[in-house]
């Protein structure tokens, strides 16, 4: 389990939203039908990372707890599993999907809950990424049903 | 270990940037070492007296053109200083790693500080108007007019490398004034980097020089005529007894703002996790070498019996020796490190000085910082592990001098009276803070303590660029403070003009 400094959570968090933005791109390809639906999402992702990227370079400033480290946080409990296999059918696709947003949730949730205090800014934003998440997994879910 | 891109390849020979151009020195040239990877990465020359000459003569050339330049015309030269510098935002705090060794999460926060006193001089339209009064008398009108002086100097220290030029430089270009800069001969790349972006913000030729070096410009400084002023932040001996009093004796405004020993009051309410978290910053963050820092940390008693307060304190020390070991220390561009090197070696063995002064002096040795683990496989040499002392009485050396290292002492005062006593029978008078639930106590502290910056339940008491920057008694040398609108008033003389028409 490495030190999770606030650079090292934002890092993890740009790396999250580019590679679920890529998958949504890609499913986009695969099921024109619905192409629309799922580039909304990696529109969804990009927009999380740019909140994230800012309130990181435009609010923390060297006073407040640089040093501070995300206490308990695995990474590797975060880490998702966004390849298609070539093959993959609809229901597959959107089974990954789903549970792809709800390990990122649980992601930015677990980021916020540790930051309420110290680093407050980084938690209003997570909490806020934590929420989006949340709605991509219910329209999945309709997408399901 | 993932360590980010360097963005210094190769070594880079830093050039002045005198009247809109990049030129070599004559003087002699410095090897710079990053403290952390122990490689050379630049050399910086010590510049020449005829340099600085020059470049006080070209400011003096640019002024007259500069000032009568609209306001906001000089706000939009700003707007695009900013705008460049948030485009090379990532480049300039990786830089401030390299050179200096603060971590990648503390340089960008000092990055983000120092664009923010851009973006307050941007403001110069408003900041710099007048007063006016009609009918001081009948059919006479007053009114004040804030005009800019000429020529200022800046002095920047090692601690901070990118953000300490920017607390003076932006406010007076804004207000119509010239500058050179003098950066730390121990890290000048940023502040080399911020005049490039000058020059691409299109800040005429003159207007904003850079002269590397050492004493010699720092002395020609002083004594020259077109000087008008000095910006200085550094240590208290040279702020106070040569750049404060040669100002004075050349009549020179001065700005000097300079050394401390800082106290956290630990008070029994105090959110214990929190408050530790909080610390750990403060004493450690920029290993120490902060301004800022806070050194000494008193558990107070108010309230307690002997046997409370004496469980208190176990507790306080045992839960910052405890949060202290776990700080991780390398590279600062390994994004999973707390606490980077120390600037150099020999600033690293001033440090283990003091230590060895503290064992001498009787104070127990509760975390040896000599004694480290390094992630990653650089050398030792500049590394310096967070050490906590205990049993520290504040007649000991290491209660009462400024260490500028990763030292924090662990004090007792029976009650918050006795605590702020402690406070001001120290010299120093930069910053102080308290953690606390009690809203009584923290009004005592505000109230009373003579420092010139007070953190509530915060660590660093960092002021914001639209604050002035403060401090007291040996930690502060002149008048106004840098930063914010005291700023703006250092940089321009007040004219008062009495109207009458026949």
């Amino acid at each position: 389990m490495g030190n999770n400094t606030a650079s090292a959570i934002i890092s993890f968090a740009e790396r999250l939203e580019d590679r679920s933005a890529a998958y949504y791109r890609d499913l986009a390809e695969r099921f024109p039908k619905e192409s629309e639906v799922f580039l909304s999402l990696a529109k969804g992702c990009e927009k999380t990372k740019t909140l994230v990227v800012q309130t990181y370079r435009e609010t923390v400033s060297d006073a407040l707890e640089t040093g501070y480290s995300f206490e308990g946080l695995d990474l590797s409990d975060y880490e998702i599993e966004e390849t298609l296999l070539e093959d993959v059918d609809y229901g597959e696709a959107l089974k990954k999907a789903t549970a792809l947003e709800g390990r990122a949730a649980d992601f930015y949730q677990d980021v916020a809950n540790r930051s309420r205090s110290l680093l407050a800014t980084i938690a209003v934003a997570f909490n806020s990424a934590a929420k989006r998440r949340k709605k991509h997994k219910q329209k999945l879910e309709s997408l399901v049903n | 270990m993932n360590v980010l891109e360097e963005p210094i390849k190769e070594p880079i020979e830093i050039k002045n940037y005198i009247d809109g151009e990049w030129v070599e020195s004559e003087g002699e040239y410095k090897d710079i070492v990053n403290p952390a990877t122990g490689k050379v990465i630049g050399t910086v020359p010590i510049s020449t007296q005829a340099e600085f000459n020059q470049a006080v003569e070209s400011a003096q050339e640019a002024f007259p053109y500069w000032r009568s330049m609209p306001p906001v015309a000089r706000a939009r030269c700003l707007f695009r200083l900013k705008d460049l510098l948030e485009e090379n935002f990532e480049e300039l705090s990786r830089i401030q790693t390299m050179e200096h060794g603060k971590t990648i999460d503390e340089s960008r926060g000092e990055t983000r500080r120092g664009i923010e006193n851009v973006e307050v001089a941007t403001g110069i339209p408003s900041l710099m108007q007048g007063d006016y009064l009609e009918d001081i008398a009948s059919g006479i009108d007053e009114y004040l007019i804030r005009q800019p002086l000429g020529t200022f100097g800046v002095i920047t220290p090692f601690n901070f490398p990118f953000m300490i030029g920017l607390w003076f430089a932006p406010y007076a270009v804004a207000t119509g004034n010239c500058v050179v800069l003098k950066p730390s001969s121990e890290d000048p790349f940023c502040q080399t980097k911020i005049a490039e972006l000058v020059e691409e913000a299109g800040i005429p030729p003159g207007v904003w020089n850079v002269v590397n070096g050492g004493r010699t410009v720092v002395s020609e400084m002083l004594d020259h005529p077109d000087i008008q002023g000095v910006c200085f932040v550094g240590s208290t001996p040279v702020g106070r007894d040569v750049i404060f009093k040669r100002c004075g004796a050349t009549g020179k405004r001065v700005i000097a703002q300079t050394g401390a020993k800082n106290f956290a009051l630990v008070m029994p309410d105090a959110d214990l996790d929190r408050t530790i978290a909080a610390c750990m910053t403060s004493f450690y963050g920029n290993a120490g070498q902060r301004c800022l820092a806070n050194a000494n940390l008193v558990i107070v008693g108010e309230g307690l019996t002997k046997k409370e307060h004496e469980a208190f304190y176990q507790k306080v020390v045992d839960k910052f020796v405890a949060a202290a070991t776990n700080i991780q220390m390398g590279y600062g561009l390994d994004e999973s490190i707390q606490m980077g090197p120390l600037r150099d070696v020999g600033k690293k063995e001033k440090v283990v000085g003091y230590i060895e002064k503290g064992i001498a002096e009787g104070a127990t040795l509760k975390l040896d910082g000599r004694e480290f683990e390094l992630v990653g496989d650089w050398p030792r040499d500049a590394f310096l592990g967070p050490t906590v002392f205990e049993d520290v009485t504040p007649d000991m050396i290491i209660a009462q001098e400024e260490i500028f290292g990763p030292v924090a002492n662990m004090m007792k005062a029976d009650n918050l009276d006795r605590a702020i006593e402690m406070i001001h029978d120290n010299p120093f008078g930069n910053a102080a803070s308290i953690f606390t639930g009690n809203g009584k106590w923290a009004r005592q502290v505000r109230y009373e303590v003579k420092c010139g910056n007070i953190g509530i339940n915060v660590g660093v008491a960092a002021p914001m660029a639209f604050f002035p920057f403060s401090g007291m008694k040996d930690s502060f040398f002149g008048t106004e403070h840098g930063q914010g609108t005291e700023a703006i008033r250092f940089f321009t003389e007040s004219k008062v003009v009495i109207e009458r028409w026949f």
